[in-house]
């Protein structure tokens, strides 16, 4: 594998590496951190990557694998707003994001008071679209297990929102 | 079980025989409705939610009851428990569930993904290399052709790039600069002046040396008075004919090789001495 082979694989999945450590940890400097370490081990390793199909799945799962020991070997803040400046110009509706800013924090930080496991599957579901069983791979849960934390992710989410918007 | 909850069992009761009045049915059918929406089995806040608002204890018992079967039904799903009617009717329940909209979240899902990563994959590749040539360098396995490279990348290189390896680069750039001011500082030794103590002293070797030198001269020097070859310059005389010319010169050459015989007749003994108990 040359080293623009290299480049050209973990370009396409370097974002939803940074996004889900960022899920994980909470802290933008501390996801950076992470996904590094991750593209380290890959090149250092990268005779075995090869012969990996999931190449991407793999790279998510030691993203959250190498996340988790960030988060357990130290405990982070909550909340952490930096990773909204990241926002691109060419979101969907800058002037919507801008109107509800406020309440997307909110609904950031209620994001991230959920359990880890409902966090990073409701992650991978609803923000990086994968599949029940891709993210059964990348967790090492079952099926069903991946599925009731989404769902008890979402409802906790729901439950949470209706009272902030009553509020 | 409290009166009130005693009271709501009664109205369920009531409401799944059918035995509602129209006004108990409509309020507990719209409080269900609403409550399908919202049903989150098993979640505390969402009790408490509920028991902050104006529902009625009707509803909120039959919410408990509805809650308790579907949420030991979600726990039997998660463990694989379920038989196959089981886990039909959670994964309908779980699909309708996905189906409903969350407008907030929706827009907290279009944010999250902006979001990039605030690196390139080729500068971390190059960083990885970078670090990979520092390693063996510092462990003196370097190629000969990596060894430029290195001392380039070490003078060119911002530590804050590389932070672990701040150390070994601020040690690597501390000797190259040394190497360079002892450079410069070598041709300034050259034209450092002697300390007057020391210019005395090499003054006073130099004029002791040329007094000896001209004292041996003069004792040294030949008398005047004896027939040397000086003064025999004196007496040249110019022979105009050429056979007078030429016994002149056989005399002269005669009279040096009498000279010369007479000079290395003392040295014939200098062969004895190999004889002498000196080289023995």
């Amino acid at each position: 594998m040359t080293n623009q082979e290299f480049a050209d694989i973990i370009d396409e999945v370097k974002d939803k590496m940074y996004r889900l450590a960022l899920r994980v940890v909470r802290n933008p400097t501390e996801a950076e951190d992470v996904v590094q370490e991750v593209i380290i081990k890959v090149w250092d390793k990268r005779v075995y990557f090869e012969s990996i199909e999931n190449k991407a799945g793999w790279c998510m799962t030691l993203t959250r694998n190498l996340a988790i020991d960030k988060t357990r070997s130290k405990h982070r803040r909550t909340n952490d707003i930096d990773g909204y400046n990241n926002l691109s110009n060419n979101a969907p509706t800058p002037e919507d994001i801008l109107e509800t800013s406020d309440l997307l924090q909110k609904v950031k930080e209620l994001y991230n008071k959920l359990p880890e496991i409902q966090r990073t599957v409701l992650h991978l579901r609803d923000i990086e679209e994968y599949s029940y069983d891709e993210i059964s791979e990348i967790t090492g849960y079952t099926s069903n297990q991946v599925k009731i934390n989404i769902y008890r992710g979402r409802q906790a989410l729901k439950s949470q929102l209706k009272i902030l918007k009553n509020a | 079980m409290s009166n009130l909850d005693r009271i709501a069992e009664e109205l369920l009761e009531k409401y799944e025989q059918g035995l509602c009045s129209v006004e108990e049915k409509v309020q507990v059918e719209k409080h269900l409705a609403d409550m399908e929406q919202d049903f989150v089995p098993g979640y505390e806040d969402l009790k408490e939610s509920i028991e902050d608002s104006s529902l009625h204890i009707d509803v909120k018992s039959l919410i408990t009851k509805r809650n308790l079967e579907m949420n030991q039904m979600l726990d039997r799903f998660e463990r694989d428990e379920c038989d196959l009617e089981g886990t039909k009717t959670v994964e309908s329940f779980l699909a309708d569930q996905n189906r409903l909209n969350i407008p907030l979240y929706q827009n907290f899902i279009l944010a999250e993904r902006q979001i990039r990563a605030p690196f390139s994959s080729t500068s971390i590749i190059e960083k990885i290399e970078v670090e990979s040539l520092l390693d063996s360098y510092e462990d003196g396995t370097i190629s000969d052709n990596d060894l430029t490279t290195v001392e380039s990348v070490i003078d060119s290189i911002s530590i804050d790039d590389i932070p672990s390896y701040k150390a070994f680069i601020e040690q690597e750039k501390a000797i190259s600069s040394n190497i360079n001011v002892l450079d410069l500082i070598e041709p300034e030794v050259k034209v450092v002046p002697l300390d007057p103590d020391r210019s005395w002293r090499l003054w006073g070797m130099i004029a002791a040396s040329l007094v000896f030198v001209l004292a041996a001269i003069f004792v040294l020097k030949p008398d005047s008075s004896d027939a040397t070859l000086a003064n025999q310059d004196n007496n040249t005389i110019e022979i105009e004919d050429a056979a007078e010319a030429l016994e002149f010169t056989l005399a002269a050459l005669g009279l040096t090789s009498k000279n010369m015989k007479k000079g290395t007749e003392n040295m014939k003994y200098l062969k004895d001495l190999r004889h002498t108990q000196i080289y023995k």
